[in-house]
């Protein structure tokens, strides 16, 4: 043991372990860092999108939770909150408004901040409580209707509340467009006082739960099962579709990103422990001379693994947290004040996986090296028996695909870079040699120079077949990277628009139309094109009851419930058929409808399908001509069911439109309303600049770990080309003795490098371009077109990148004395 | 496989019977070794001549049980070699067994007397240390036990090489060309302190090299020619 660690001592301080130490540190240290980083950001996330439902998760129900929930989460340290929702009127002197009531506890919003202001549509304050017994707060819009101002007094049931304040917004506001009224908030206490809420009113229970995710879970494993029918679970998840799916992409990229961390580290660690054993077995064989047994060099060795594993993980993890800081510290103007701490597994990921790819590595080509003949101290090229280089290759790439998936979790995901991995592995290493071979007939039409370095090309082609590969493999892993963050953000920001929509008026009768369109006129305010809209429920699925087939769904969908039904002509930009045809308006007599997919198949709607439903009392048939995807992220105005004609001839509808005002133009929503008191407003502009500061953030994220993964990535390559180091010097030193210049020598690797880099970087851009296929089309739900800049980009991106960092990295070649190089090398 | 290791002093040091050694090659059977019939006795130097690629280090590897035969025997002292798996015999090696290199074979990381000090240390010496620092000493390198080989001239890295053999104290001390990468005047400084070393330490020599003035300095010359072995007639002068 003593003599082992001594050993491995003396090799460190004689340089002999640096790159793999420092491969080691730099994997472990990359990874926690982005697993650190990355948790906290999707903790925040998470933390952010649970403002969304003030709470980290919530029952909802027809009823009150019972006493047995409210003393288990309790007895889990669980912080709650209730809110009893119903509608109401509401009376100021002699004008009256239906409202919708939301009665809160005091420890109401659970996350997330009320904003609050003295004046309708004003600046906002933010507190964090519900309002005290006695007050009430009102829907900024409610004021015109009810021709009121802070500190009046207001009548809802037999209570008499006084006006405290002007909601700007609430955390947890709902945003279905069903039927929506102004909002009134008010103490739960004086909910008896009211007398509104009798046996049999309709009253919607929301229970807020705030916890740690872990005591959530294990609260929502202990629930579900009791919920019946007329409760339901909700998460952040469910909370908010138009985020979800943000917020999904976003983390199926940073867990790329992390995988590919992994696969990067794997590299550079299996690059140094090849170099390291390659240099040991000339000292392994001089020790089997001073009597070590191959078991004594098997303990030897794999103490040398515990120990290097020991110490890289220890100080990488050390510097992993520093670097997770620093990141931090870097962008901290962009993140919320207090970020939310990183999971456990967090910190152990980087060390894990470290470890696995150590052993998977750097072990097989060390334990190896039992097998070193004693007699290679008498001759050089005896060959060293034992695994080959292909099985400890393949027993590398399954670990780090066991990583990757271990990482991620998606079997996706891990095939999918299994399969551009496999791709560049197996044909760029077939390519390289071809290439390679070609290059020489190029070589003989060019000067000596290029001779010269083409031919160190030719050389070397086993090993700069090799090179290839792993340059090949790294540019693609960084094509992949930089083309999909891009497409995200592009994406992202086509999600919502500065200049998108951001309030909805709903309930506009048709007489109202023409007045409204004036108004808006007069204020000069764009709107969207009027949308037709009726309520309705289905009641049938052929001859099935609707109600019987949501008791089999597996979606969590409320179906037992009234619709918002349009019609039209054209198909919406964010909406896409998926199975079945959108109508042709000149050819089509019958009745036919499209419905959304995910709700279409939580009830097995097909295509061809006949649906009944229930619209202002009369019954109307429609045949399913489409299922169509939506993007419900897209902030535009988006249905279940779209009709290709007007149901019951248009009579029952009421019409709907959206409109962007600029914050400073609010107060024409008090013109509006008081206008036309009966139409619904939603404001969505709050909850917009919400999801964009999350999207904001998330980008963010992705540019930084994309940077992270560059540096990492070339550190991999300079450790690459530091493998090679020593031939290089030894062949210079030749040439130098042969009389060629320093000045030539630089220029030969030059040109090396940059043809290697070139036909990696051709290489890269073929296998990215197939990478990105599948990940785009299967993983991120983006289109997928053919990136000819980067099919044109790779190459000479690759010849600047391996030919700069080659040359510099090997300008020591010939910076030292011939002579000392092959004296040392003899 | 457990193995006791039979230390019994008899005459004969080194017996070989029959030794073959065949690798193939492209259009047949390469016979590097043709049947090497061999005793050296304890205590005696013998060298072992012949042009490049006569089979002489490979004859070496056999007789230090660096390499095993293709057929026949070694033994050293009464254990057949050949019969040892790589860890019986990497503990005879241990037990028995010394070298001296061509290129020195010093591990660049290491210090002089670290060099000196790992086949010590491999075997659990006691007083390692000691024992390297004198015989540094003794082949005039106390000055320089911190130096790494770089920074060693080559007739200084032979000189840690010397002290790096007989530091194990070892009976059969086997030496491929030693002076075979070191300039006239320093290799017979080097063979010099080679002979008188042994001399002190009493253990028996197999000097492989091509060099007849070197080969003359041992007792008996061995000419190896073709995988075959001959033992050269002395005239004495």
């Amino acid at each position: 043991m003593k003599a082992g660690l001594l050993l491995l001592w003396r090799d460190w301080r004689g340089g002999e372990l640096n790159i793999l130490i420092f491969s080691l540190i730099l994997a472990t240290a990359t990874i926690t860092s982005i697993s650190i980083f990355v948790s906290r950001i999707q903790n925040s996330i998470l933390d952010e999108a649970s403002h969304f439902l003030a709470a980290d998760a919530q029952v909802r129900g027809s009823l009150a939770p019972l006493d047995t929930w409210l003393q288990k989460a309790e007895e889990l340290q669980i912080e709650t909150a209730t809110s009893n929702n119903f509608r109401a009127m509401i009376f100021a002197e002699e004008k009256l408004q239906l409202g919708r009531v939301k009665a809160v506890s005091q420890t109401y919003p659970l996350k997330g901040r009320m904003q609050l202001s003295k004046l309708p549509f004003g600046d906002a304050y933010e507190v964090s409580h519900a309002p005290p017994p006695g007050e009430a707060w009102l829907a900024s819009r409610l004021f015109g209707l009810l021709d009121i101002n802070v500190g009046d007094q207001i009548q809802l049931g037999e209570a008499t509340l006084t006006v405290s304040a002007a909601i700007i917004k609430e955390p947890d506001s709902p945003q279905s467009f069903f039927g929506v009224a102004p909002r009134v908030i008010m103490n739960i206490q004086d909910i008896a006082l009211t007398k509104v809420i009798q046996v049999g009113s309709r009253v919607n229970h929301t229970w807020m739960l705030k916890a740690d995710a872990k005591k959530i879970d294990e609260f929502k494993q202990w629930i579900e099962p009791l919920l019946g029918e007329h409760h339901r679970w909700v998460s952040v998840e469910d909370g908010n579709r138009g985020i979800a799916d943000a917020l999904t992409r976003a983390e199926r990229f940073l867990l790329l990103a992390g995988s590919l961390c992994v696969i990067l580290s794997g590299l550079a660690i299996a690059i140094a422990a090849r170099r390291y054993a390659d240099r040991q077995s000339k000292h392994v064989a001089l020790l089997k001379t001073f009597g070590q047994t191959p078991a004594n060099i098997t303990r030897l060795y794999a103490l040398n693994l515990v120990a290097l594993g020991a110490l890289g993980v220890t100080l990488g993890g050390i510097l992993g947290w520093f670097l997770h800081q620093i990141m931090l510290a870097i962008i901290s103007s962009f993140l919320p004040s207090e970020l939310a701490s990183p999971g456990f597994s967090a910190y152990t990921t980087g060390a894990l996986s470290c470890l696995v790819a150590l052993m998977a590595f750097a072990a097989p080509p060390l334990i190896n090296l039992r097998k070193v003949p004693p007699a290679k101290v008498l001759r050089n090229d005896i060959k060293t028996g034992g695994l080959s280089e292909f099985h400890a290759g393949v027993i590398g790439v399954f670990a780090v695909l066991a990583l990757v998936y271990w990482y991620s979790s998606n079997l996706s995901m891990t095939l999918i870079v299994a399969l551009g991995g496999v791709f560049c592995l197996a044909g760029v290493w077939l390519l390289a040699s071809l290439l390679i071979s070609a290059s020489r007939k190029l070589s003989n039409i060019l000067g000596n120079n290029w001779r010269l370095g083409l031919a160190n090309l030719q050389r070397h082609k086993r090993s700069n077949s090799l090179q290839i590969m792993i340059f090949s493999v790294l540019i693609m892993l960084l094509l992949v990277m930089t083309v999909t963050r891009t497409g995200l953000l592009n994406q992202w920001q086509k999600q919502i628009p500065e200049d998108a929509p951001n309030h909805f008026v709903f309930n506009i009768f048709p007489n109202e139309k023409l007045a409204i369109n004036t108004l808006f006129e007069n204020a000069k305010i764009d709107r969207q094109p009027f949308y037709p809209m009726v309520r309705g429920r289905i009641l049938n699925i052929n001859e099935d009851l609707l109600s019987d087939r949501a008791e089999n769904s597996t979606n969590r969908m409320n179906y037992v419930r009234e619709l918002n039904l349009t019609w039209s002509d054209s198909l919406g930009n964010d909406n896409e058929i998926i199975n079945g045809q959108w109508w042709n308006h000149k050819t089509a007599t019958e009745l036919l409808v499209s419905a959304e997919k995910e709700y279409a198949e939580g009830v097995g709607i097909k295509v061809g399908d006949t649906l009944t439903f229930s619209i202002a009392g009369q019954q109307v048939a429609a045949k399913v001509a489409s299922l169509r995807s939506v993007q419900w992220d897209s902030m535009n105005p988006n249905f279940f069911m779209i009709f290709n004609k007007p149901l019951l001839d248009g009579s029952t509808a009421n019409w709907l439109t959206s409109f962007y005002l600029p914050p400073e133009q609010k107060l024409f929503l008090n013109e509006l309303t008081r206008k036309h008191p009966t139409v619904s407003l939603v404001e969505l502009d709050q909850m917009m600049n919400q999801v964009r500061g999350i999207i904001g953030q998330v980008s963010l994220a992705v540019e930084f770990v994309l940077s992270l993964i560059l540096i990492a990535g070339t550190l991999v390559l300079i450790t690459s080309i530091q493998a090679t180091l020593d031939i290089r010097k030894q062949e210079s030193a030749i040439l130098r003795t042969l009389g060629a210049n320093r000045k030539l020598v630089n220029f030969t690797l030059l040109i090396e490098f940059t043809s290697l880099g070139f036909l990696a970087g051709l290489l890269a851009a073929i296998g990215a371009e197939v990478t990105l296929y599948f990940l785009q089309t299967h993983m991120f739900n983006l289109d997928h077109e053919i990136h000819w800049l980067m099919l044109l980009s790779g190459p000479v991106f690759g010849a600047i990148l391996i030919g700069g960092i080659g040359w510099l990295s090997t300008r020591s070649v010939t910076r030292t004395p011939p002579l000392t190089i092959l004296r040392n090398t003899a | 496989m457990e193995y006791k290791i039979r230390i019994k002093l008899e005459h004969a040091m080194i017996v070989t019977r029959n030794l073959c050694q065949h690798v193939p090659v492209v259009d047949g059977t390469l016979n590097i070794l043709k049947g090497i019939n061999l005793e050296i006795k304890q205590s005696e130097s013998v060298a072992i001549v012949g042009a490049s690629g006569s089979g002489k280090s490979t004859l070496l590897g056999m007789l230090a049980g660096l390499d095993t035969p293709s057929s026949g025997e070694v033994q050293l002292q009464t254990v057949d070699i050949t019969k040892l798996d790589e860890e019986a015999r990497a503990k005879v090696r241990g037990e028995l067994v010394s070298f001296v290199f061509q290129d020195f074979q010093l591990l660049g990381s290491l210090t002089a007397i670290e060099n000196v000090l790992l086949p010590l240390e491999v075997r659990g010496e006691n007083k390692a240390r000691e024992k390297a620092e004198h015989y540094l000493q003794r082949v005039g390198l106390q000055t320089r036990h911190h130096h790494y080989p770089k920074q060693l001239s080559g007739g200084e890295q032979q000189r840690v090489a010397l002290a790096r053999a007989f530091a194990c104290e070892a009976p059969l001390l086997f030496a491929d060309e030693p002076t075979g990468n070191l300039d006239t005047v320093t290799g017979k400084k080097i063979a010099d302190l080679l002979f008188e070393m042994n001399e002190e330490a009493g253990a028996t020599l197999v000097l492989v090299t091509h060099d007849m003035q070197l080969a003359e300095r041992c007792q008996k010359i061995f000419v190896m020619d073709a995988g075959e072995l001959h033992e050269q007639n002395r005239q004495v002068a």
